[in-house]
């Protein structure tokens, strides 16, 4: 079995709540998560609205603080970075896919999957090459000079990809990647990512809401009540998400 | 290391960043050339000072200057050469009688020491007339009818005219520049019997010395306060003092220009940084940090402010090609020298810094959207995370509006090179701001409030709390609308008055049209037989008598302008039309120490008296030609000068000034046109001694100066009314993106687009309405301030201009209101569907 390239231990997060003082005044969303993800490993995490599953993508892409515990990301324990250190961690480490795609408007769609590339200062013609190839592998090629606003969803969820496959990133996470697609489309870009994600070898982080989608996964998890909790797909379906 | 991402960041908002720049370019483009003008007209002074006084030190004073005097000048500094003048103004009689008021300068064969006279026939000379020649200036020579060969006659002289000026050397000093000038040898000045006594006489002495000293070290060599000095620094302070109006002028409109475009630029780039932070937020996602997106943000802003300094330079530059010929016309009638525009660095560094912390300010809204903002809230589903940083918004806005205000104060002092003045001028235009900003907010709270308790229609509230809430662009379409309407409204509303007081059916046909000073005593009864041929009379006959204010309340008078000036003074039986009493009653015809106590009482006028601190019951001493005169302050007056009747600032009652040495005053107020001319040439011909001035031509000639001083006012209104037109097309412009978010919602929520339209519409219409409506009320206030106290006119509203102006507003808000609907509307696709 691979070494965890993802170890959370103990994490706990929560937020303060304006206008409220004392116990009522935090609100505490992970109480204590525990879990690890190997290389290559597909994982599912279930959950209700508003449960924390997007606070808990934030905290191990480092984007968010946490109170306390640990993540480790390869080895290196997210905490002990400063925030320069974490961004350049975080970009050659980790790529992220949103619901909502998050991709430039007023850039190209190879502009875009360049994107992490320009930002790590790789060469333009490296960069322009590796864009074109991850634009070709998730069946765009002939469309990278067009804008996001011209290109279907389907589309912009494909070019969101083909920028995390150009990172070449271990980890990948995804946030409801399908929320903002019909079926039809949404198995597509699903069968892309998880593709993609087991050619390169990178472990993948599914948070969703769809059984489905979750049952393609190697292991499902829920959170509840601000801890995770591994179990059966039909205990998800109980919840009623 | 970002450098690609960042270039094609740039190129993919080069629309957006092109607004910004045109609107920072015409915004840094007045300040600029108001500073580049001034600069080259200071440098212009500055090389030609010596030429401007055509010495090295003039020595001035009403008697003539005594060779001792001279003697401790030449002990101090050592003299090279010296050159004696005698300045007088008078009147003189032309060909086909025309005459004219002119400034007669008797002068040495050696003048000018610096400078030379240039002449119709293009020869040039350095010296002055000689014999019973008379050298006329281009303007005498005109406004005479006179021609070279020709003769003229100055009181007793009947001089040839040898010679016609084109250029005289040194420029005009007596009459305000308003008489032109004619040169005779200084010899002939006595025996035009035109120095007597009542005239005034300048005597000068223009000196070329050794060494070269202020004018306060050699006002401690000569030690007497009759003598005026001026050294070459002296002499263009005067013309600076002028300069220093015109910039002042030219500061308030480029101040007014670039506050206007710069609040347009913050504008646009703080909604681009709005629009910037989800990009931003990706970018730091994929690997970019908080500091490298600041910095290229900074950077960006920077590119921005720096391109419109330089298209601003280069404008300049331009436009200094075009100025330098028509400056340079303007200022030969009045100042030896060749003008050049010069373009200095200190300018452009001055613009450079103004782009740096326009860069910084511009960058701070990012800067503070950037320290909140979390990435974070690119997920869906984070509405566990609330906002953690406090909410600091009205310290930043207050921080920002102190370095705003700062770098406003910064600007205005550079252009004016005065920072009291330029402080003043940023807190005026600040204040002015201010209270249209937080009025038109009051308004609108006050009408979302009225529409609610009145339960007024939906429509209605809705409007109501969109004003109320009311959202940086709608504010700052208020504010340009309103500020440009308060510059038009006030520059439009003193035009008027200018034009009801001095023009047809005002000044020009009620004044008189001679006004008579210098009348000898001997020759006031013939005088009014003369006028008497003519069918009128001298109105207003008063007799005018040079005294020395000398205590006050036995106090002796500190000031200086007392010792060195004589104040002239009259007697008076009864007020006159121009005259109107404030304080105290009326004086009785004659002094009664029965009745009036044991000294006379004397009326003096109200600015004098706050002037100089006086008050009611004052015991004033005045010097009469060597005989102390005491009287005490029984009223005050206010005088309204423009009636251009002989007005005094000290008034005695009758009975106490009668014997001493006194000339007169008088108007005459012809019956025709027809009878001005003959009547004109028979004074001039029969009393030299007198002095007369052609109040309708005078009045015509302050009627041109107005207007030239108001007609650029008026244009440069214009041209801030334009620029806001400008500034706001470029906050709809700006506004749409944002705008498509509230029109979705109102959408979704049921509204059909014609009540948006309408919603959008009356908005931006009761802004710019409310917005014309205080700017146009505003100016109206400050044109009646400036015509009470400044130009003395008596003020006149124009209604119809206040109604055009308010409805101007009106009517562009509306239009602005629909076009940012149609604009909004488009980009959703509602207006295909729809319309």
């Amino acid at each position: 079995m691979s070494d965890p390239v993802l170890v959370c231990a103990k994490v706990k997060k929560s937020y303060v709540i304006p206008g409220e003082s004392g116990a009522a005044g935090r609100l505490e969303v992970l109480k204590g998560i525990d879990f690890e993800v190997r290389a290559g490993e597909t994982l599912a995490i279930m959950g209700r609205s508003g449960g924390g599953k997007s606070t808990l993508l934030s905290c191990i892409s480092g984007l968010d603080v946490i109170d306390s515990g640990e993540i480790r990301l390869m080895g290196q324990n997210l905490s002990a970075l400063d925030a320069n250190s974490l961004n350049a961690f975080r970009a050659s480490r980790i790529g992220i896919v949103f619901q909502q795609f998050q991709l430039l408007d007023h850039f190209t769609a190879l502009e875009n999957v360049r994107l992490p590339l320009d930002l790590a200062g790789v060469s333009p013609e490296k960069a322009d090459q590796v864009a074109l190839e991850k634009l070709e592998r998730v069946g765009l090629a002939g469309r990278e000079s067009h804008f996001p606003d011209r290109m279907s969803r389907g589309e912009c969820q494909r070019v969101a990809i083909a920028r995390v496959l150009a990172m070449g990133v271990p980890v990948i996470y995804a946030d409801e990647p399908t929320g903002s697609l019909d079926v039809k489309t949404g198995k597509v870009v699903m069968d892309l990512l998880f593709t993609s994600a087991k050619e390169s070898g990178a472990a993948l982080v599914l948070v969703t809401h769809d059984p489905l989608l979750a049952k393609r996964c190697d292991r499902i998890l829920r959170i509840e009540d601000g801890l995770l909790k591994e179990g059966p797909l039909e205990l998800t379906s109980e919840l009623g998400v | 290391m970002f450098s690609r991402y960042f270039r094609t960041d740039l190129k993919r908002s080069m629309r957006a960043n092109w607004i910004a720049i045109a609107v920072l370019f015409l915004s840094f483009l007045g300040p600029v050339v108001s500073s580049v003008l001034r600069s080259s007209v200071e440098s212009f002074l500055v090389s030609n000072q010596r030429r401007i006084l055509t010495a090295d030190l003039a020595i001035t004073a009403y008697r003539p200057i005594r060779e001792d005097e001279v003697d401790r000048v030449r002990e101090v500094l050592g003299i090279k050469r010296e050159v004696r003048e005698v300045e007088f103004v008078t009147m003189a009689l032309g060909g086909a009688s025309q005459g004219s008021l002119i400034e007669v300068h008797a002068v040495e064969p050696s003048f000018p020491i610096d400078g030379e006279f240039t002449f119709a026939d293009g020869s040039k000379k350095a010296g002055g007339p000689t014999g019973e020649n008379l050298w006329v200036t281009s303007d005498a020579a005109l406004a005479l009818d006179l021609k070279s060969g020709g003769r003229l006659k100055l009181g007793r002289v009947d001089f040839l005219i040898e010679k016609v000026i084109t250029q005289a050397p040194g420029i005009s000093r007596g009459a305000f520049g308003m008489a032109p000038r004619v040169y005779i040898p200084i010899e002939q000045a006595s025996r035009t019997g035109l120095t007597g006594f009542g005239s005034q006489i300048y005597h000068r002495v223009y000196l070329e010395t050794e060494k070269l000293a202020t004018s306060e070290v050699i006002k401690e060599t000569l030690g007497d306060p009759d003598l005026f000095l001026r050294t070459p620094d002296d002499s263009v302070q005067g013309i600076e003092r002028f300069t220093g109006f015109v910039s002042l002028y030219l500061a308030v409109v480029s101040v007014s220009l670039f506050a206007l475009g710069w609040a347009a630029a913050f504008y646009i780039i703080r909604t681009q940084a709005i629009e910037r932070m989800r990009a931003t937020a990706i970018a730091i996602v994929f690997g970019g940090s908080r500091s490298s997106m600041l910095g290229f943000e900074f950077a960006r802003t920077l590119a921005l402010t720096a391109i419109a300094a330089v298209l601003a330079m280069l404008a300049a530059w331009g436009a200094a090609e075009f100025l330098e010929p028509v400056i340079g016309q303007a200022l030969a009638k009045q100042v030896p020298g060749k003008f050049e525009i010069v373009l200095s660095i200190k300018d452009f560094l001055g613009l450079f810094v103004t782009s740096l912390v326009s860069a910084v300010l511009f960058t701070a809204p990012f800067a503070q959207r950037l320290r909140s903002s979390q990435p974070r809230e690119l997920f869906d589903d984070s509405a566990l995370a609330p906002p953690q940083e406090s909410r600091s918004g009205v310290r930043s806005m207050l921080a920002l509006s102190a370095v705003g205000f700062l770098t406003l104060a910064a600007l205005a002092s550079w252009i004016t090179r005065d920072v009291k003045r330029g402080f003043q001028l940023a807190a005026g235009f600040g204040a002015a701001a201010g209270v249209i900003h937080f009025a038109g907010i009051g308004l609108f709270r006050a009408l979302s409030t009225v529409f609610r308790a009145t339960g007024s229609s939906a429509f209605l509230r809705l409007v109501g709390l969109q004003l109320s809430r009311a959202r940086f662009a709608v504010r700052l379409s208020f504010l340009a609308i309103g500020l440009s309407t308060f510059v038009a409204s006030s520059v439009g509303q003193i035009m008027i008055s200018l034009g009801d007081e001095l023009g047809a059916g005002g000044k020009l046909d009620s004044a008189p049209d001679f006004f008579l000073f210098n009348i000898p005593e001997s020759e006031v009864e013939n005088l009014q037989a003369t006028v008497a041929k003519y069918g009128v009379s001298l109105d207003f006959l008063s007799p005018m008598i040079l005294a020395r204010l000398q205590a006050k309340n036995g106090e002796t008078m500190e000031s200086e302008q007392f010792r060195k000036f004589p104040v002239r003074i009259t007697w008076r039986e009864k007020t006159i039309g121009s005259e109107k009493i404030v304080k105290g009653k009326p004086l009785h015809e004659k002094y009664d120490p029965a009745v009036d106590g044991d000294l006379p009482l004397i009326s003096v006028e109200s600015r004098f008296l706050e002037r100089n601190k006086l008050g009611i019951g004052d015991r004033l001493l005045f010097d009469v030609q060597g005989v102390p005169v005491e009287g005490k302050i029984g009223n005050v007056r206010s005088v309204r000068w423009t009636d251009f009747n002989p007005n005094f600032f000290i008034s005695f009652q009758g009975g106490v000034l009668e014997d001493a040495p006194k000339t007169w005053l008088a108007n005459i107020k012809s019956k025709s046109r027809e009878d001005r001319i003959p009547l004109q040439a028979e004074i001039v011909r029969n009393y030299p001694d007198l002095s007369l001035i052609d109040v309708s031509q005078g009045l015509e000639k302050i009627v041109a100066l107005m207007r030239s001083i108001l007609g650029p006012a008026e244009l440069a209104a214009w041209l801030a009314s334009a620029f806001s037109v400008f500034v706001l097309v470029t906050i709809v412009v700006h506004s749409t993106r944002l705008r498509a978010h509230e029109m979705n919602l109102f959408r979704i929520l049921g509204a059909e687009p014609r009540r948006v339209r309408l919603l959008y519409r009356a908005e931006f219409a009761l802004a710019s309405g409310f917005g014309s409506l205080l700017g146009s009320v505003g100016g109206l206030g400050l044109a009646w301030f400036i015509s009470i106290q400044f130009l003395d006119l008596e003020f006149r509203a124009d209604p119809v201009r206040l109604l055009l102006t308010i409805l101007a507003g009106l009517a562009l808000g509306t239009s602005l209101g629909e076009w940012l609907y149609r604009r909004t509307a488009r980009g959703l696709g509602i207006e295909r569907r729809v319309v």
